[in-house]
């Protein structure tokens, strides 16, 4: 296997045709660093230079480049917060679906190592702060090949039963057979999504601007730690900048037009 | 008020921020005066994007090339645009970072931190493990603490008095860079 850094694309390119003279010491390295051992199935990849060795973040936490969104924590904390956060998180921890037909898999897990979720290996507790990576495994079917296997087996069926149609009710019945077939077939897909939550000023930096991850984060921590969590839009950042009557003065305000 | 709804009613307030501190950075030559902390740099870099209208009538102008002088997207802020995305230089005191800013959402994309001691890669020292993750996540939040402060800035003037002032400042800087 042979590698080659893309400085136009920035991306770290892993081919297994050899390209000679092209690899330097320096080069492998970060081939060694960004080596994940599942990939060598695959004819041609890329990893991006972001991207952790472990775990599957782009612009996280320990990411050369970062991209993040800041929450705001509702609520008190329990006196006995530390004793509280380990029994939730442990409770909330990442569970394996490899071996299991279960479709969907979501918990929390170490920042630097996705197979971590024990948190044997370094602590979610640093200094005031709980750094946690939220991780999802999902068995993903994609629609072509469930439509392709839905209408295989709808012929199938047709032929069987000798008639030219299947009622809407029983192609229903059909496709959601043929998916769940579809899905034990397919292997369980992770993502990983790192936040750090600041005690002392209870805030989170959750670093994914993916909509469908931060809803995800929403729902998961409010389950996991009971804490509504909000969005720091600009207009709700406003309110920890701004006074009773300061805040009052700013709900009257209409865009202004600048020419 | 919903989230969604706080979203779509209010956008306005961070576009209007956003585009009050490209007047502010280019007003004393990226030097930004913050209220007990001193002078701060902040340069717009040669990545924009403007919005105008909503819904059907929405626009959008993306700006971008290095050698540009982003006379394309001063002369949208000319046709009423305002900045929704920039790509930003912030220096303060030691320490520099360079990052997108969304105003809508306020996102920050593809942060580049400061480069200090701990950034070295040492995982196997637990110290020093934990040292780099809280560097990191203190600078990620100082860069989200700074903008705070020039928020607060922008709010005060804009629900305040001098408001009016400071438009008119804003419309002839508006002006002034498009004829350039």
């Amino acid at each position: 296997m042979s590698s080659l850094w893309d400085r136009k694309n920035e991306r770290f390119f892993c081919e297994r045709e050899n390209l000679p003279g092209q690899i330097s010491k320096k080069l492998e390295e970060k081939q060694r660093v960004c080596y994940r051992p599942w990939s060598l199935n695959i004819k041609n990849f890329h990893v991006q230079k972001n991207r952790n060795a472990q775990g599957l973040c782009y612009m996280g936490l320990l990411s050369r480049t970062a991209t993040f969104v800041r929450y705001s924590v509702e609520g008190q904390l329990p006196d006995n917060f530390w004793d509280f956060a380990a029994e939730r998180i442990a409770r909330f921890s990442f569970q394996d679906i490899d071996d299991t037909f279960d479709e969907y898999s979501i918990g929390w897990v170490a920042i630097d190592n996705m197979f971590d979720s024990s948190f044997a290996h370094a602590s979610y507790a640093v200094g005031d702060q709980i750094v946690l990576a939220m991780r999802i495994d999902e068995r993903k079917v994609s629609a072509t090949l469930l439509k392709k296997f839905s209408l295989k087996e709808e012929e199938r069926v047709k032929k069987e039963h000798q008639t030219p149609r299947l009622s809407r009710g029983h192609r229903d019945q059909i496709k959601e057979d043929v998916r769940l077939q579809l899905a034990k077939k397919a292997l369980p897909a992770p993502s990983v999504y790192e936040l750090s939550w600041n005690l002392s000023d209870n805030t989170i930096l959750f670093f994914s601007t993916s909509a469908k991850a931060q809803s995800i984060l929403e729902d998961f921590f409010k389950d996991c730690f009971g804490l509504s969590i909000i969005l720091q839009v600009p207009y709700l950042a406003a309110a920890n900048l701004l006074d009773h009557s300061e805040l009052e003065r700013l709900k009257e305000i209409q865009p202004e037009i600048l020419v | 008020m919903d989230l969604v709804d706080i979203i779509s009613e209010k956008k306005f307030l961070g576009q209007e921020f956003l585009t009050w501190l490209w007047y502010k950075s280019e007003e004393r030559g990226g030097a930004i005066l913050l209220p007990e902390e001193g002078d701060i740099l902040v340069v717009f870099e040669k990545h924009m994007l403007l919005e105008s209208g909503e819904g059907e009538s929405l626009e959008r102008l993306i700006c971008k090339g290095l050698q540009a002088e982003l006379q394309e997207a001063r002369t949208g802020l000319l046709m009423g645009k305002k900045l929704e995305k920039a790509r930003i230089y912030l220096a303060k005191g030691d320490y520099e970072w360079r990052f997108s800013l969304s105003a809508t959402l306020f996102e920050f994309r593809s942060v580049s931190l400061p480069k200090t001691v701990a950034s070295g890669d040492d995982s196997s020292d637990p110290l020093a493990w934990e040292a780099k993750v809280l560097e990191r996540t203190g600078m990620s939040e100082e860069v989200v603490h700074t903008i705070d402060q020039l928020f607060r800035m922008f709010l005060k003037i804009r629900i305040g008095s001098g408001w009016s002032q400071e438009k008119a400042g804003l419309k002839a800087w508006i002006a002034k860079s498009a004829e350039h």
